[in-house]
């Protein structure tokens, strides 16, 4: 009974070890072999076709595997990679496309890699590369499927470029002579580049698969500012094809059918992608000192001004920077800071092929010989490394300004401004100021200014020939004046008329009677009778009417001074009008009565 | 006319008399309508050309002082930014201004720019010894040198620019309408009221002689000043018509003076200093009087 129950206590040790040993030593996991997942986007293609196959391999660090090297007789290109999340953590998916240009079937895989010991090992696909059987199908779908083996599409793009690195985008259209119209090729627009358009290329003749093709080449060059893993496209193309009524794979090339309006033309449209890049940042390594984030392939020129100088003067450096890569990297390059020179803020401006930077320096010293030196590095995509220009040496004579001793340069670090905020001491503004723009001569005030003048001096000139006027002609300065007055007093008349008194108004027209003759005649107003201007004037034959008419206001006047109750109003008027009448046609004559 | 009526004639029309107006009269009319004309002139002036209110020209002070500090610390572009601004939102200037926006951009090594202010400020203050350093100085960075005089004043009269250099735009036309109202106060009253003067006409001659070299000297700032404009950018091209895929006729460089004679739909027809005419775009020259394009 002991023995079984020692027995026991011993099987009861020894079960977790055995099951421990069951369980971690299992054949199945003692394996040193790993699997991973392979897929092809078409197991079967026409000659000249494409397939894309997919890696998917567990981690993030597993390398790949050499598929060139056990895809013999295809052609393998690698698109780019991308990780994403599996079943058993991060899977990075490499993407190839194959193509073959002769029919036959091809086993892609198995594939293989290691990793710290362990052996991972893919499934194994065909692909079958053969001209596809069209009598499955319908006519259409295989007269379709047959253009597309005569019209297709290639896309190039770097699996891998740099930060800031312009890359180019280059797609290449095939098509076998048929009739290619509005053809547009554009891709999907992307997050993280500037998308710009397609430039069109030049059309080349090629053979493929046996046949002659006409290839254009579309291309665009970009770059992608943020590191990372990114998608590519889809690339299309767009286009239409011309071809005869009712046939669907034979498009008639014909001018005359096309005249006669026995073509007809459909769209079509080929894609191909997404691609994958990998974007990587610029290396830490090897970086230099003064960087400021160039990328591509430069060259730098440095011109100086004036070789002499004098202690104080403004002198330059014209740099040039040219070259290929992406240009908006390009800022100003770094300039020593030398004793001797006081460096200033460039100004930079950018041309097509890359920028000019102008950069001010300022004489300090009379002990400076050369001009500062310029250093200009950048990131260098073809050969991933970074590089350095610099100035080559330039000379400068800089003398000391008259009444100066020469002194030596001033240490940098002592005063490296001094000498520029001492020049460029600004004026205080305290004014009077102007309206912006505005001067006398374009203002206002210069109509015043030209005019006043002008229109006194003629105002005066007029006056003036008046004054003398009067002066040299007596017999026309009465006729103006009698006349002036004649009309103020004929309006004082009418006031009495209208008021119908008779005693005033007769009183008023002896008045304008009396006063007009005085001054036609040169006579004292009281002196003016009726006598007096048959006397005097008005003696010709043909002032016979014009005397009477006289006599009779004077006439009128003197019995309405004693009877001026009697006078009605139609009388007055009369007497009025007549008036009236009488000193306008005295006043046709200017000289005197 | 009897010789009592004339005597009569005169004792009521004579001088001073009825007739009105005696010569002494008429005078003194006139020099108080002189007086009343400049003092009309010294307002339409103030209104038209000095009248900025007491609040742009405190905002205008302020905002100078700030560009100063920021130019002493030689933070130029923020400096030159706050002059633009405190111009455009004032629509005030000054000398001072112009010449200080000029050292700015002399500065900043844009030689164009700090020619064109420096230019504007020549507008205001000629004989500024600040200026006109600046403005050799600068004339010296240029890329090609003016060649001198052209059009109107040939070399020949080359030193009548000169003269004029040295007044200001206000000067000059100051200048040039003193000279207009002595002609125009000389016929008043050596003319019209004092006629067959024993010098007469030796006097007459000498005002005309001086007025026409007053007006030359002052006509010459002003003939085209409204035309200056200042080459901004390093190079620019004139072309023959105003298209992008015109010949080019001749090259501009920058800090040139020229004559902006028409603006088109971004082009501008300038006349360079040797009188070749071309079309250039708009931004490459830039007109001395401010607010013109």
């Amino acid at each position: 009974m002991d023995n079984i129950f020692r027995k026991t206590k011993i099987f009861r040790a020894l079960l977790p070890a055995a099951l421990f040993t069951m369980i971690f030593l299992s054949p199945r996991e003692c394996s040193s072999e790993g699997t991973f997942e392979i897929s092809l986007s078409k197991s079967r293609v026409r000659p000249g076709g494409q397939s894309r196959l997919i890696l998917y391999l567990p981690g993030e660090d597993a390398p790949l595997p050499d598929v060139a090297g056990v895809l013999k007789g295809l052609e393998v290109n690698y698109r780019g990679m991308s990780l994403n999340p599996g079943p058993g953590g991060i899977v990075a998916e490499h993407t190839y496309s194959l193509s073959a240009s002769s029919p036959g079937v091809h086993t892609i895989g198995p594939f293989e890699f290691d990793r710290k010991g362990e052996r991972y090992v893919s499934n194994s696909l065909e692909l079958t590369v053969a001209e596809i059987p069209s009598e499955r199908e319908d006519p259409g779908r295989a007269a379709e499927k047959q253009l597309r083996s005569r019209i297709f599409m290639e896309v190039d793009i770097p699996s891998k470029v740099y930060i800031n690195e312009l890359f180019r985008v280059e797609v290449e259209f095939y098509t076998d002579w048929l009739d290619i119209e509005d053809l547009n090729v554009y891709d999907e627009p992307g997050g993280n580049y500037i998308n710009e358009k397609y430039i069109s290329g030049k059309t080349v003749f090629r053979e493929k698969g046996g046949k002659k093709f006409a290839v254009l080449s579309f291309f665009k060059e970009i770059f992608i500012p943020q590191a990372g893993n990114i998608s590519f496209g889809p690339v299309r193309a767009v286009f239409r094809i011309a071809k005869s009524r009712g046939d669907t794979l034979n498009p008639d090339t014909g001018f005359y059918a096309d005249l006669l309006g026995k073509r007809e033309r459909r769209e079509f449209q080929l894609e191909e992608g997404p691609f994958y890049l990998r974007v990587l940042p610029l290396p830490a390594e090897g970086r230099p000192g003064v960087f400021n984030g160039a990328v591509g392939d430069y060259e730098m020129r440095v011109d100086a001004g004036e070789p002499e100088l004098e202690v104080g003067d403004m002198t330059g450096l014209e740099i040039v920077i040219t070259g290929t890569g992406n240009l908006s990297t390009l800022t100003a390059p770094s300039v020593e800071k030398t004793a001797g020179f006081t460096v200033l803020e460039p100004s930079v401006e950018r041309t097509d092929r890359g920028i000019i930077v102008e950069q001010p320096l300022r004489a300090m010293s009379s002990a400076a010989s050369r001009l500062p030196e310029v250093n200009f590095s950048f990131f260098d995509p073809s050969s991933e490394k970074y590089r350095e220009l610099k100035s080559s040496e330039i000379p400068v004579e800089v003398k000391a300004r008259p009444g100066e001793s020469r002194k030596a340069a001033p240490d940098i670090a002592e005063a490296p401004d001094a000498g520029e905020k001492e020049q460029m001491t600004l004026r205080p503004v305290s004014g009077p100021f102007r309206k912006k723009g505005k001067f006398i001569f374009n203002s206002g005030a210069v109509y015043l200014l030209w005019g006043g003048p002008l229109a006194l001096l003629l105002s005066t000139a007029a006056v003036k020939k008046r004054i003398d006027k009067f002066r040299e002609d007596p017999e026309y300065a009465a006729w103006y004046y009698a006349s002036r007055k004649a009309r103020k007093q004929l309006a004082g008349a009418k006031n009495f008329l209208d008021k119908k008194d008779a005693a005033g108004f007769y009183a008023a027209v002896f008045d304008i009677l009396q006063d007009y003759m005085g001054e036609r005649l040169m006579a004292e107003k009281g002196s003016i009778t009726m006598r007096e201007v048959k006397e005097k004037a008005l003696k010709s034959r043909d002032d016979e009417g014009i005397r009477y008419q006289a006599e009779r206001l004077f006439e009128n006047c003197y019995a309405a001074k004693f009877a001026a109750s009697g006078a009605g109003e139609e009388e007055m008027r009369g007497t009025f009008s007549e008036l009236k009448g009488l000193i306008m046609e005295l006043d046709k004559r200017k000289r005197l009565l | 006319m009897t010789d009592g009526t004339e005597k009569m004639a005169l004792n009521r029309y004579g001088p001073g008399k009825r007739g009105g107006f005696s010569d002494m009269k008429l005078k003194t009319v006139v020099l108080f309508c002189i007086l009343v004309l400049f003092a009309a002139s010294y307002f339409a002036v103030k209104i038209y050309v000095n009248n900025i209110g007491p609040d742009a020209s405190a905002d205008l002070k302020k905002l100078a002082s700030i560009a100063e500090g920021f130019a002493a610390e030689g933070e130029y572009e923020k400096a030159a930014g706050i002059y633009e601004e405190a111009i455009r939102s004032t629509g005030a200037v000054s000398g001072d201004i112009y010449l200080n926006l000029g050292k700015i951009y002399y500065e900043k090594g844009q030689i164009g720019k700090a020619l064109l202010n420096f230019e504007r400020a020549r507008s205001y203050i000629p004989r500024d010894g600040d200026l006109l350093y600046g403005i050799s100085k600068a004339g010296e960075k240029m890329k090609r040198k003016d060649t001198g005089p052209s059009g109107l004043f040939s070399k020949y009269t080359f030193w009548i620019g000169r003269t004029a250099a040295f007044l200001s735009v206000d000067e000059a036309f100051f200048f040039l309408f003193l000279s207009y109202l002595s002609v125009i106060l000389y016929i008043l009253f050596y003319k019209i009221f004092r006629k067959d003067t024993p010098y007469s006409n030796l006097v007459t001659a000498f005002l005309v002689f001086l007025f026409l070299i007053v007006s030359a000297v002052n006509f010459s700032k002003l003939y085209g000043f409204e035309e200056k404009g200042i080459v901004l950018k390093k190079i620019t091209d004139a072309k023959y018509e105003p298209l992008d895929d015109s010949e080019t006729n001749f090259p501009l460089y920058e800090g040139m003076r020229v004559s902006i004679l028409r603006e088109s739909d971004g082009w501008k027809r300038v006349q360079a200093p040797g009188g070749a005419i071309g079309w250039v775009v708009s931004d490459a020259v830039s007109s001395v009087i401010d607010g013109r394009n």
